[in-house]
């Protein structure tokens, strides 16, 4: 119910009653009711300018501080109520008294929940000083960059457990199970099981000494591999490619366990070369002709969705029926075997896939090595706009990673998967 | 404030003695406005039905103009909110020259009219002025139609009739009301 209705209706019985009963006190006090809600109503004519300061940057679940000038440009007095509507920040309600004319400065504090650009959207209600009018305005919505708070940086840095790359490869693979029977002692390699440390060898010699026991199958291993200029880039001021060293430090683990395993190298639309049992990830590397790319990576993640009909109809018209370089690559693999992908999702993530079932269907076990270009981005170079669109092209490919993962096993992987051994080797 | 003494001191001089009630609406505004303004409710048809004072043109007439007066007045202190805080300088003067006027019906009754013109003024600035204007025509019609008007009965819907035409000159204007929130949510 409404105040003014309230007054209406006592106005109303005030008046059936003065009629009914010849009495001229109701229709005085009714007429005194009616004149104050009209008089009420008239001069009811807001004039509200807000203006709200909010800082350049929040920190997420850290207050900040915005500055709020409200200013009563009409001749009406009253009560100013601002209220915060995104659910992305905490922010009190403000009320206010203004009188005609009047300006305020008002400190408001605000929470921001969550990280990212969040949009503020703030409802401003003006109520006239008896309660019987309101007008309701809607500023313009704002966006607000929100920062990680360093809390919380600290708290996803103890939840990210470091990448051993390779290990998990071979985990995800699950080639070669290892017997019981030993075979030989061997210095600690990453990636290997530190459960497998041989402590008393390890205190005799002075550095970490590994128990090596014999596998039961030496199953064959495909690497297949991303060759296109797109793909291969600079890592960081090393003037080396990321590739070529994930690459090389693939081949040289599993040789030295004595796999066997065959390269097979793609750029988008064929296989570029097919290397057998290659020697060592040195002589890999050679005869794939990898050489460093520069430049910054392609960040931007295509889509997964399938394009379409009318799409499809023009692109085979235009190349015929179109096979991908990683899908012809994928035929060349022979049944069941174990198969190492590397290539950046974000890239062709629906050939990724395709790629995947295709082997799938033919009894090979599937791992896709993905190397996050963002990791590998020189944080030298990094400026405040560039920050941004890393933060949001990293998210996206969060977003596909999250996607992916549910279809095929992918381990992304960073510089710091990198051992430094194979890269000073090269 | 102003409210509570003008009530009172209509009710000493009109007889009208439950107006002295005034201050427990008050007293209920201090906590929730709506509830006062419910309680106000009860309040004006109670006073309103228990005095009868017969024609305007008479004494008696005069005294039913004090007590819709004062009931004007109470309604503005509690719909803006009662604070329990001493009254500012304009307010003291206002009293001061109430309760001075107090004495006799004749000086009081204009000079709490003064006082309840001069508060919509305050509050309602130029549109204070159309209710002025609206009294002095409700008032010159009353007295041009003085002998066609037999009982207090006609009176009354002159009055309603008149008071219905200002109404509907407010309604030229769209605004949006406030709802009663009797129960606040938390």
């Amino acid at each position: 119910m409404k105040r003014t209705d309230l007054l209406l209706s006592l106005a109303a019985v005030l008046s059936a009653g003065a009629y009914l009963t010849g009495n001229i006190l109701p229709a005085l006090i009714a007429a005194g009711i009616t004149g104050y809600y009209t008089m009420a109503k008239l001069s009811f004519n807001p004039k509200i300018k807000v203006q709200r300061r909010l800082p350049e940057r929040g920190t997420e679940l850290e207050p900040l501080k915005a500055s709020i000038k409200v200013e009563n440009l009409s001749e009406t007095a009253g009560r100013l109520k601002i209220k915060e509507e995104s659910e992305f920040v905490f922010a009190r309600d403000i009320e206010v008294k203004l009188k005609p004319g009047e300006v305020k400065f008002i400190e408001q504090t605000i929470v921001p929940q969550r990280k990212g650009y969040i949009p503020l959207r703030e409802d401003v209600i003006f109520e006239d000083e008896p309660g019987l009018f309101y007008k309701e305005m809607h500023l313009k919505e704002e966006k607000l960059l929100v920062l990680p708070s360093a809390r919380s940086i600290r708290e996803a840095l103890k939840i990210k457990r470091p990448v051993e790359a390779i290990a998990e490869v071979e985990r995800a693979l699950g080639i070669g199970l290892e017997t019981m029977d030993f075979k030989e002692l061997r210095e600690f390699r990453p990636g290997d099981d530190v459960r497998k440390i041989d402590w008393k060898s390890t205190s005799r010699l002075g550095e970490l000494i590994v128990k090596e026991f014999y596998r039961e199958t030496l199953s064959e291993i495909y690497l297949l591999i991303n060759v296109d200029r797109k793909f291969r880039r600079e890592l960081k001021n090393l003037k080396v490619d990321y590739l070529i060293l994930i690459t090389a430090q693939l081949v040289q683990y599993f040789r030295k366990f004595g796999y066997m395993i065959n390269g097979i190298a793609y750029d988008t639309d064929k296989v570029v070369k097919v290397v057998p049992n290659p020697r060592d990830g040195k002589s890999f590397v050679g005869e794939l002709k990898l050489a460093p790319q520069k430049g910054i990576p392609p960040i931007k993640v295509s889509s997964l969705e399938r394009e379409s009909h009318l799409t499809r109809k023009i692109l085979s018209l235009r190349r015929g029926i179109y096979t991908s370089g990683l899908v012809r690559a994928a035929l060349k693999v022979e049944a069941n075997s174990y198969v190492i992908i590397v290539d950046d999702i974000g890239l062709h993530p629906r050939e990724i896939l395709k790629a995947v079932n295709i082997l799938e269907k033919r009894g090979s076990t599937v791992v896709v090595l993905y190397p996050n270009p963002i990791f590998f981005m020189d944080k030298n170079t990094l400026n405040e706009e560039k920050l941004k669109l890393l933060y949001m092209r990293y998210v996206e490919r969060k977003k596909l990673l999250k996607k992916l993962m549910g279809k095929t096993k992918i381990i992304e992987v960073g510089p710091k998967d990198l051992i430094p051994k194979v890269v000073e080797k090269l | 404030m102003i409210g509570i003494i003008a009530s009172i001191l209509t009710a000493i001089l009109t007889g009208n003695y439950i107006l002295l009630l005034t201050p427990i609406i008050y007293a209920v505004a201090l906590k929730s406005r709506d509830i006062a303004l419910l309680i106000f409710y009860i309040y004006v048809i109670i006073i309103a039905f228990s005095f009868n004072p017969g024609s305007i043109y008479t004494l008696d007439g005069i005294n039913g103009v004090t007590v819709a007066f004062s009931i004007i007045v109470v309604l503005d202190d509690i719909l803006r909110d009662v604070e329990l805080k001493s009254p500012s300088k304009e307010e003291f003067i206002l009293l001061g020259v109430l309760t001075i006027s107090a004495f006799t019906l004749y000086t009081f009754l204009p000079v709490l009219g003064f006082v309840a013109f001069y508060i919509a003024y305050r509050r309602f600035g130029k549109a204070s002025f159309y209710a002025i204007g609206w009294w002095t025509l409700l008032i010159a019609f009353l007295y041009a139609i003085k002998n066609r008007l037999p009982n207090a009965g006609a009176q009354a819907l002159v009055i309603v009739g008149l008071t219905l035409i200002f109404v509907l000159l407010g309604e030229i204007k769209d605004v949006t009301p406030i709802e009663v929130k009797l129960i606040k949510k938390p």
